[in-house]
């Protein structure tokens, strides 16, 4: 079984930890900034690039996020990703100061003097708890502006609670105060992270480079759901839902497993995957970043939800549904149309009054999303509907 | 900058660089559908109608086609690029749009007033599907709503293109209309602690592609089919507005701005789109005293009358088209006559409405009958307090509502107006005229634009002003070629004639003056 590694997580796996500036500082936090509050940009973008650390979701290079930033940025921490079934980022909020201090190296690297901790509304006591952080931090002059010049102001950005405003087109919305629907018209000078990645940022400069971390947020048919920090590459999809979080609940069957989430496919359990020469089983695909593009997968921010043979699976697709019409920014006609079209009919169908042609116009519509949407939101829903419907096919049909 | 090679549909053409996939093709003349975009509003891509398939020679020469298709209005061109405007794959986007777009919206074109002049319309009769695979329960939004002082709202028809939306914030640089909710609960209300003062609120009903924002005002008109669209040119100021008259059986209906990019864009005030609406009686016939008389009898008095005074006084116009006005300059020219003008101006909103209310004050200037701003109010007072002339020739001006009625005792006035008004009763002989709709002449704009109207309706037995210059002119023994005059006097209309101008005008220069 595969041993945990807890960088990120290390303080919230203590018993004791209390999220605090005096427990935060005596647990050697903020030295990391100090010591590299006077290393140049240059310098830390190298120390990124040689650890190969990369932004949670996207997959892209902290090292390139760095270099294309543009002059004095804004810095945003987008803490406002609402995929049902992430508790990864509302997790790591509960050690604000951590993710305060890589934030600040991050602000130092791309020459921003403003930070936004962008959250969702809907987490009033994280929101209460970053607020807090921030002025502990600021009263030992870690934020704010600097007398002999220097120094990062940083503030908390209160996101409009939908899932739209999580998506980066959403937060460069938000940020310049718009509505969070996609723009032709440029983009705000903002740099963008995830919460996990300025975590990173900061155990990157702390600790040997070689053990860079994820965190996993397992979650559904699972005995111990939670989340779980590995080296990244270090295990596979069956030790992450058999040995780190407990299997499946004795005598239940597993259905399903959205390995990247649920803004990307579900797979079959009994699925097989061609990786170069090999076929692979679903169980032993690793969970690195450069596996799942290859099989057609966006690697996620992490989050694998699990489906066993207890649950309702009409209920699951209905209120992924749901999520996914009441959700959307509603700009494009695809995206829009499709997205009620669909929820009509799962509403319909769960009321028991589905039709035999139902499942081939699901998947029908869905096809006609793909590739003919604004934004990757859009695609994501094509993508996670279309698998489930081919997928749970026969548990659509009314009988 | 240099011609860059695009190929539609596998044949080449040489465009400009720095346009879009769309604008390429309207300069080629190929049809791609499009619904969200405007020539001139920004790009917002949302309603995903014009999407196209496009490919890109590699290194190697051989064409990568993208895998998925690509937004014509915001894709700009590329040396070499490959553009399939007619492929399967296009054409399943297209439908599908289509299908998605009507599955929530209501079928109601035969009742709605867009319906002929309607781009969501057309491209449905094209890519729509015969019949509908949607079984749910269409979506209720509220109808009729109120959103501006003439505008209504079917929220139901919107699809929320944001059209009009971008008009207020680009055009208007207010914002009067805006989006409120998300996702497919979104919905066009007026924006909150707007002033709703605006001269420009039915551009956004022309710019509608849906029939979603209706003119309260002008429901229930003859369908467009049934309309002749005229160009035209609005007097309301010296911006000289580009319209489009619509008319029918000599009725005209309505007035829509034309697209002219020296000028107006595609835009109108509200102010002048109902020009055409005049309550007062018209003058249709030439009286001489009351009795109803024709035009040569009308002239012959005229004429007889001025030979008799000695001089006279004219009092021009700045509504006189280009061509009556170089009849009118003829005429001070051969007569012992002096010239006066009055300025119409008002507070103009620094858009498409100036300070000067006339189409044609720079006519006045290119024709020689003027040479500085003019302002002749208390000049003309005092040439009739002061008896100078006992015979007045008048075009338009309302003299009688301001010149004292003892000053006008005694004095022949020649009247010349399309309305009937107070002078019109006092003149000794009153002249009819046309309007800008029943005749067609050249206006020059504030910024020396010369711009043709052409006759939208026909008015029978009417004279046109320039009937009656000419007549006047033939008792002094000249006669007129009208358009070799204009060109000798304008050096830009050279080899031009009136026919060949071109509907978006000549730009001409301020010092092309008539010597």
């Amino acid at each position: 079984m595969p041993l945990e590694y807890p960088l990120v997580l290390k303080h919230l796996r203590e018993k004791a930890f209390k999220p605090g500036i005096e427990a935060y500082l005596s647990l050697e936090g903020y030295q990391v900034y100090r010591r590299f509050l006077e290393a140049s940009a240059e310098s830390l973008k190298q120390a990124m690039r040689t650890a190969g650390l990369r932004e949670c979701g996207t997959g892209v290079l902290v090292a390139d996020i760095w270099d294309r930033a543009p002059q004095k940025p804004i810095l945003v921490i987008n803490a406002h990703v609402s995929e049902p079934g992430n508790f990864k980022d509302r997790t790591l909020l509960r050690d604000p100061h951590q993710m305060i201090e890589g934030a600040l190296i991050a602000a130092h690297a791309v020459g921003a003097e403003q930070i936004y901790f962008y959250v969702r509304s809907d987490w009033t006591a994280e929101i209460k708890l970053l607020e807090a952080a921030i002025e502990d931090a600021r009263a030992y002059c870690f934020v704010g502006k600097l007398e002999g010049g220097g120094g990062c102001e940083a503030c908390v950005y209160v996101g409009g609670g939908a899932a739209i405003c999580g998506e980066t087109f959403g937060v460069e919305a938000a940020i310049v105060g718009c509505r969070p629907v996609p723009s032709m018209m440029g983009h705000p000078s903002v740099v963008i992270h995830s919460v996990e990645t300025v975590c990173q940022v900061k155990h990157v400069l702390s600790v040997a480079h070689e053990t860079l971390t994820r965190v996993f947020a397992v979650g559904g048919g699972v005995q111990r759901p939670g989340c779980y920090e590995f080296p990244c590459g270090s295990l596979t999809l069956g030790e992450l839902i058999y040995d780190v979080a407990g299997g499946l609940v004795p005598g239940r069957k597993l259905r399903g497993v959205f390995p990247c989430g649920v803004f990307s496919k579900c797979v079959a359990a009994e699925a097989l995957f061609a990786l170069g020469p090999r076929q692979v089983s679903l169980y032993d695909l690793p969970m690195d970043f450069d596996t799942w593009p290859q099989l057609g997968l966006s690697m996620g921010r992490g989050s694998v939800i699990v489906i066993d043979d207890a649950v309702n699976v009409r209920s699951i697709i209905v209120n992924l549904m749901r999520f996914f019409a009441t959700e959307i920014c509603g700009f494009c006609v695809p995206c829009r149309e499709g997205s009620r079209w669909l929820h009509q009919m799962l509403e319909r169908i769960q009321r028991g009054e589905g039709r035999p042609s139902d499942v081939e116009l699901m998947l029908s519509l869905t096809d006609q999303m793909r590739g003919r949407v604004a934004c990757p939101f859009g695609e994501f829903m094509a993508d996670s509907v279309h698998s489930l419907v081919t997928l749970f096919r026969e548990d659509l049909k009314t009988t | 900058m240099s011609d860059i090679l695009i190929f539609f549909d596998c044949e080449s053409y040489s465009v400009p660089q720095d346009i879009t996939i769309l604008e390429a093709a309207e300069r080629i003349g190929k049809a791609i559908p499009h619904i969200c975009s405007h020539p001139k509003l920004s790009v917002s891509g949302n309603c995903r109608s014009c999407l196209v398939e496009v490919a890109l020679p590699d290194k190697d020469n051989v064409l990568q086609w993208q895998p998925t298709p690509v937004l014509a209005c915001s894709t700009k061109v590329q040396n070499g690029m490959h553009v399939r405007t007619q492929s399967e794959m296009v054409r399943a986007s297209r439908e599908s749009v289509m299908e998605f777009l009507f599955a929530q919206r209501p079928l109601d074109c035969t009742v709605c007033d867009k319906a002929g002049d309607c781009s969501l319309q057309n491209i449905a009769f094209d890519y729509g599907r015969s019949c509908s695979r949607f079984h749910e329960t269409k979506i209720k939004k509220p109808k009729q709503i109120i959103v501006g002082p003439r505008l209504i709202l079917d929220a139901e028809r919107c699809i929320l293109c944001s059209l009009c939306v971008r008009f207020c914030k680009e055009v208007l640089k207010k914002d009067l209309i805006a989006f409120s909710e998300r996702g497919s609960a979104t919905q066009l209300v007026c924006a909150p602690q707007s002033d709703m003062e605006s001269n420009y609120w039915l551009n956004m009903v022309d710019i509608c592609p849906a029939g979603a924002l209706v003119d309260s005002k002008a429901t229930l008109k003859p369908r467009p089919w049934l309309l002749k669209k005229t160009p035209s040119i609005s007097t309301e100021s010296s911006v000289g507005v580009n319209i489009d008259v619509w008319s029918r059986e000599g009725t005209l209906y309505a007035i829509t701005p034309r697209r002219n990019d020296f000028v107006n864009d595609t835009w109108m005030p509200d102010s002048a789109r109902e020009a055409f609406v005049d309550k007062r009686e018209r003058c249709s016939e030439c009286r001489i005293r009351g009795a109803v008389v024709t035009l040569e009898e009308a002239v012959r008095y005229s004429a007889q009358q001025i030979k008799e005074s000695g001089g006279f006084g004219i009092v021009g116009s700045s509504f006189l088209s280009l061509e009556e006005q170089f009849l009118l300059k003829k005429l001070l020219d051969s007569t012992p006559s002096k010239l006066f003008w009055l300025k119409h101006e008002d507070r103009g909103d620094g858009f498409l409405v100036s300070d000067d209310r006339t189409p044609n004050l720079n006519g006045a200037f290119l024709s020689g009958l003027l040479s500085q701003p003019p302002d002749d109010l208390n000049a003309i007072k005092a040439a009739f307090a002061q008896n100078t002339f006992k015979t007045w020739l008048v075009f338009y001006e309302d003299i009688a509502t301001w010149v004292d009625k003892k000053a006008l005792d005694g004095k022949t006035l020649i009247y010349c107006n399309t309305h009937s008004n107070k002078s019109a009763k006092e003149a000794t002989v009153l002249l009819p005229a046309l309007t800008v709709f029943e005749q067609a002449g050249c206006f020059v704009n504030r910024d020396y634009r010369l711009q043709k109207f052409l006759k939208a309706v026909e008015r029978k037995g009417v004279p046109s002003i320039s009937d009656a210059i000419k007549g006047l002119l033939s008792h002094f023994n000249i006669t007129v070629d009208l358009w070799p005059t204009i060109q000798a006097a304008i050096p830009a209309l050279q080899n031009t004639s009136f026919d060949e101008i071109p509907l978006t005008g000549i730009q001409l220069k301020k010092s092309d003056k008539s010597v």
